[in-house]
């Protein structure tokens, strides 16, 4: 299964170090973060943290507000967010694939224009944009920033999954007599599974980041988990600020499970 | 064939729990505050019936408690300081909701987004607005107040305001030498003090000592980089120290005038600059950025806005106990932070009822014990008992006496020439 044949003793050696370096660069900052979260000082020139606590865990413990309701909402909220995203991007990927319609280009650069602006860009012209079409609810106002902020990802992810030989597949199952759902669930959806799911990741993890479009649009009203962390990260309150970061990772890496479950009942059903 | 429908199911239920789960709770909620607000009317009639007799023609005050009853007040401020957080999410919110069926909201949001999003409002000609209180001062003040951001006067109507707070002191009058005029209530009171490690010898007691104690340990002291509130006043602190404190509350705001004035100030920290962290060529970004060196034991000194922050830091383990609070002998700059209302806000009366409870005694007495705060009530004006409790406070260790800051208390500078002098700062000493 491994994708990279063994070629010779060095070849060898080189794999497992690099794959062992990437692994640590990914373990390291976890276990990292686990250990500010219980740190209070880090005095120099000590290799390890010298004082420990468990104040930020009693804090966000006494904060249950903050902890259950807050970082649910902001999970429920991301979800849904990434859901419609997906949406809204399988739709404009499959438009960009068909043959023959006319203004891809212009489709293509306006997906991607919140890549191409700043953030602080993007939010301050949203909120005008929203307050000149009248729209003040500041869920929905948050909600579709958020679609629009992670619309380009997504496309991306999706357009990849597309080009490839997927027509060349549903074509051949409509000539075998597949149409409409039975088309969708057999034959395109197991084959672009593997381009959702990132896609689908990558829309929630921007959705949960987003600090300064959830608080200038939401203006204070739409508490997600970042609203939370962010002041404390600001403030330099290490040990919080690494707790926080530890549940706003956790929430992905369930998210993460989740689809991976999903794929596997998929692949199934596709075999 | 049963795997797809279990897939589907589970996406769809997830979608429906979003918005059922969020229907159901609010529903619970209403539900839960109709209960809340049975059971706490009898309380607050008792709690009226004690106001009334604590202040004379609180009339106009019982009608706001009356509306404000059941109503939930947003309050937006920074949200950086985990204890004060707690403390207003536990003490202060179970307080309000005990006495007059308020709930608290706390909203953490940094002062230039509120102002942005006041200003927005503003533009787009809303009505209404969800920001009720507000924690700030000095130059913002200034700027809500001029871009008539802010309600008021107000302060007249709370019966803790006109009962329990010195109407003499001038930084009940004055925010940063600008007029307060009853658009902000006092929340509570700050002192630039400085902290440094026992160990390293004796502390300095004024910039000249500064600079000598500077050479003795190179490279380990700084200040955060202006415009960051701590550095630009300790920059301030500097200039009274070296140049004086009168001239400043008259001074015209005017660059030239104000760069002549504080020449020799500025020379001081040209020369200081060498002996820094990294020799002057760059500061930390903000407070925190420098309290965790001093904390880690890069740095051996600091500078901080929070008069108890050592006791503080000392109780958590984040400082060790080597950690001592001292002042210079001119005095340090103190200055009071403030609660406004905005002028549109929704929760007005509710927003007045808050206000008004934070300046009570038990509030102010619970705060000044959790946190520490420097209480902004008058303390001539409390009752004995209430007066004995303040002072029966353990500070903690590694502080200074309430009463040895307050002596040593110097005014604000004029809003207006803060950001003239962090200007003439970049200009004439960042990484000279």
């Amino acid at each position: 299964m491994n994708p990279i044949k063994y070629k010779g003793r060095a070849g060898g050696i080189f794999y497992l170090l690099f794959r062992n370096l990437f692994f640590l660069s990914l373990v390291l900052p976890l276990f990292f973060l686990l250990l500010f979260s219980f740190t209070e000082r880090y005095a120099w020139p000590e290799l390890f943290p010298t004082s420990f606590s468990l104040r930020s865990f009693k804090s966000i413990l006494f904060q249950r507000k903050a902890l259950f309701q807050d970082t649910l909402f902001s999970m429920v909220f991301s979800l849904l967010v990434s859901l419609c995203t997906v949406l809204v991007a399988f739709c404009t990927a499959k438009y960009q694939n068909e043959e023959g319609l006319k203004g891809k280009g212009l489709v293509a650069f306006l997906v991607n224009f919140p890549i191409m602006i700043p953030a602080t860009v993007f939010a301050m012209g949203a909120q005008i944009l929203f307050l000149k079409i009248k729209i003040f609810n500041p869920f929905l106002t948050v909600f579709l920033a958020h679609v629009l902020y992670a619309l380009p990802y997504a496309v991306s992810f999706l357009q990849e999954g597309m080009s490839r030989k997927m027509k060349l597949y549903e074509e051949q199952a409509k000539v075998m007599g597949a149409v409409g759902g039975r088309l969708f669930w057999k034959v395109s959806l197991p084959l672009l599974y593997p381009y959702i799911f990132p896609a689908f990741m990558m829309s929630y993890i921007l959705s949960m980041s987003q600090y300064i479009l959830t608080l200038i649009l939401g203006g204070g009203k739409v508490k997600s988990l970042s609203l939370i962390m962010v002041p404390y990260i600001q403030s330099g309150e290490r040990n919080l600020a690494s707790a926080y970061g530890l549940i706003f990772l956790s929430s992905s890496f369930l998210l993460f499970f989740l689809l991976d479950f999903l794929e596997k009942g998929i692949q199934r059903e596709r075999g | 064939m049963k795997k797809r429908f279990l897939a589907l199911a589970l996406s769809m239920s997830m979608a429906l729990l979003a918005c059922g789960g969020q229907k159901a709770a609010t529903e619970t909620s209403v539900a839960g505050a109709n209960a809340a607000g049975t059971n706490a009317e009898s309380s607050v009639a008792e709690d009226k019936a004690t106001e009334e007799a604590k202040a004379e023609g609180s009339a106009d005050f019982d009608a706001l408690v009356a509306e404000a009853k059941g109503q939930t007040v947003n309050f937006y401020g920074w949200g950086g300081d985990d204890r004060l957080n707690q403390w207003l999410d536990g003490y202060y919110a179970e307080y309000l909701k005990k006495n007059y069926d308020i709930t608290l909201n706390r909203v953490p949001m940094g002062i230039e987004d509120i102002l942005a999003q006041l200003s927005a409002e503003k533009e787009a000609g809303a009505k209404e607005s969800d920001i009720d209180m507000i924690w700030i001062n000095g130059e913002n003040f200034k700027t809500a107040k001029e871009s008539d951001f802010l309600y008021g006067p107000f302060t007249q109507n709370l019966p803790n305001f006109n009962n329990l707070v010195s109407q003499e002191d001038p930084e009940t009058n004055k925010d940063f030498a600008y007029p307060i005029e009853g658009y902000e209530a006092p929340y509570g009171k700050a002192q630039m003090v400085f902290y440094g490690d026992k160990s390293k010898g004796d502390f300095p007691k004024n910039t000249e000592e500064l600079l000598a104690y500077a050479k003795e340990h190179p490279g380990q002291i700084t200040y955060p980089a202006l415009p960051d509130f701590t550095g630009s006043a300790f920059v301030r602190n500097v200039i009274y120290d070296i140049v004086g404190v009168e001239q400043f509350q008259t001074v015209k705001e005017d660059k030239e005038a104000v760069r002549e004035l504080v020449k020799p100030a500025m020379e001081y920290l040209k020369e200081l600059n060498p002996y820094l962290w990294k020799e002057g060529k760059t500061y930390p970004e903000k407070e925190p950025t420098m309290r965790n060196m001093v904390a880690d034991g890069e740095l051996i000194m600091g500078m901080t806005y929070s008069a108890y922050l050592v006791s503080n830091s000392i109780a958590d383990g984040s400082f060790s106990n080597k950690m001592q609070t001292f002042i210079w002998d001119k005095g340090t700059i103190g200055n009071t932070n403030y609660i406004a209302i905005s002028k549109n806000a929704k929760h007005n009366a509710a927003a007045q009822v808050a206000i008004n409870a934070m300046l009570s005694e038990d509030v102010q007495l619970n705060r000044y014990e959790t946190l520490k705060t420097i209480p902004v009530l008058d303390n001539s004006k409390l009752s004995k008992e209430v007066q004995d409790a303040f002072a029966k406070v353990d500070l903690g260790e590694g502080v200074l006496e309430q009463s040895v800051l307050l002596e040593k208390r110097l005014p604000e500078m004029p809003a207006g020439l803060v950001p003239i002098i962090e200007e003439i700062w970049q200009e004439e000493v960042a990484g000279k």
